[in-house]
């Protein structure tokens, strides 16, 4: 039995287990790369998406995303985790896709490319990317703060009060923004891409 | 529940915001009322649209670089933030709530600035300037035989409101 409680021992310490975003950030913030490579790793798929989502261009999606990370790695030695990691990375890429909205040029609905999947048909994919350009111009015509709310409700799949984290307003405020845009969109989408 | 009520509710019951309770009422509502189910519907699908439409992956060698960048700005010196802090930004970025909080607070200050300076300025009631026979100037008795146009003569008719001697 101190055997096996001994080499118990000796895994733990051998392989702790994975850290937490906290614990990473803390390393990140002093001077710890490797550990600040463990957060891109592990959150970029999640704030591409939404710098992908809101802005619907490939090239300012990825310049949007690498700036949320190179910002969160600077305030890294004064981080205090008072809410979880995830909420504050979507804080800063919230605040990027805004600022990014307010100096956009009007959007290229084609930028972003259609995702075939390899079991449509040509004429499913078809009817599919067309689905997808009109729900990409419908994002479009929405005001930057329904947008960004949609996106991370949907994409992000937060709750009210997380998405009023990310982008510090109350649930209220979202409730509003979401409603708001849902009236715009079941508009702008009413009518089918017929095949 | 009545459908204004349950209308009011239906964002909040697609986005599952609603507690247990109001979500039973809600549903019990919505097995009896079609219009109510209608509008429900119209929500879930603009909700589902999501759902159906990709996004390409992230792209290939983006955590690379991130790194090099971050690499690159590890080696850069590191500004104080107070050099780094840029208030027009920080007034651009801030909420409503905490840009008339400081709006406030800047303005009080200059109130209470400009109150103070108006009490400071203003001469206390009484004062006059010495003359020859106030104790102050009798005090200056070695500024007494001053000559002429010195800087002691002038500074005494200054303060004791003598007319200068001429030389």
């Amino acid at each position: 039995m101190a055997d096996t409680l001994q080499s118990d021992l000796r895994r733990k310490v051998i392989s702790p287990g994975p850290m937490s975003d906290e614990e990473l950030m803390r390393a990140a913030g002093t001077g710890d790369l490797a550990a600040f490579e463990q957060i891109v790793l592990r959150h970029q798929q999640m704030a591409w998406r939404i710098a992908c989502r809101f802005l619907g261009d490939l090239t300012e999606a990825e310049d949007v995303a690498q700036d949320a990370f190179l910002r969160i790695l600077k305030t890294a030695p004064s981080y205090r985790p008072s809410a979880k990691f995830q909420t504050f990375l979507f804080q800063v890429v919230s605040r990027l896709c805004l600022d990014r909205a307010r100096k956009k040029r009007p959007a290229y609905v084609e930028t972003l490319p259609d995702v075939a999947t390899e079991s449509e048909s040509p004429a499913d994919a078809l009817v599919h990317g067309e689905r997808n350009r009109q729900v990409r111009a419908a994002l479009e015509a929405l005001p930057s703060k329904q947008r960004l709310a949609v996106v991370l409700r949907y994409d992000g799949e937060l709750s009210y009060q997380e998405t009023a984290a990310a982008m510090q307003i109350t649930p209220k405020a979202v409730e509003r923004l979401l409603a708001r845009a849902r009236a715009t969109l079941s508009i702008l989408l009413a009518s089918p891409v017929e095949k | 529940m009545r459908c204004v009520a349950v209308r009011k509710e239906l964002n909040r019951f697609v986005d599952a915001e609603l507690s247990p309770w109001m979500r039973e009422d809600i549903e019990r509502h919505l097995e009896r009322c079609p219009d109510c189910r209608q509008a429900l519907t119209q929500l879930q699908e603009v909700a589902g649209v999501f759902a159906g439409v990709d996004l390409p992956p992230v792209p290939d060698g983006f955590t690379a670089r991130v790194m090099r960048q971050a690499r690159a700005q590890m080696t850069e010196p590191r500004l104080v933030w107070w050099s780094a802090w840029n208030p027009l930004r920080w007034w651009r970025d801030e909420t409503l709530a905490m840009r008339t909080a400081a709006a406030s607070v800047v303005v009080a200050g200059l109130a209470v600035g400009l109150a103070m300076s108006g009490r400071a300025f203003r001469p206390s009631a009484g004062l006059r300037p010495a003359t020859v026979a106030s104790p102050v100037v009798q005090n200056l008795d070695f500024v007494g035989g001053v000559p002429a146009g010195s800087v002691e003569q002038t500074y005494l008719a200054w303060v004791a409101d003598i007319p200068e001697k001429q030389p």
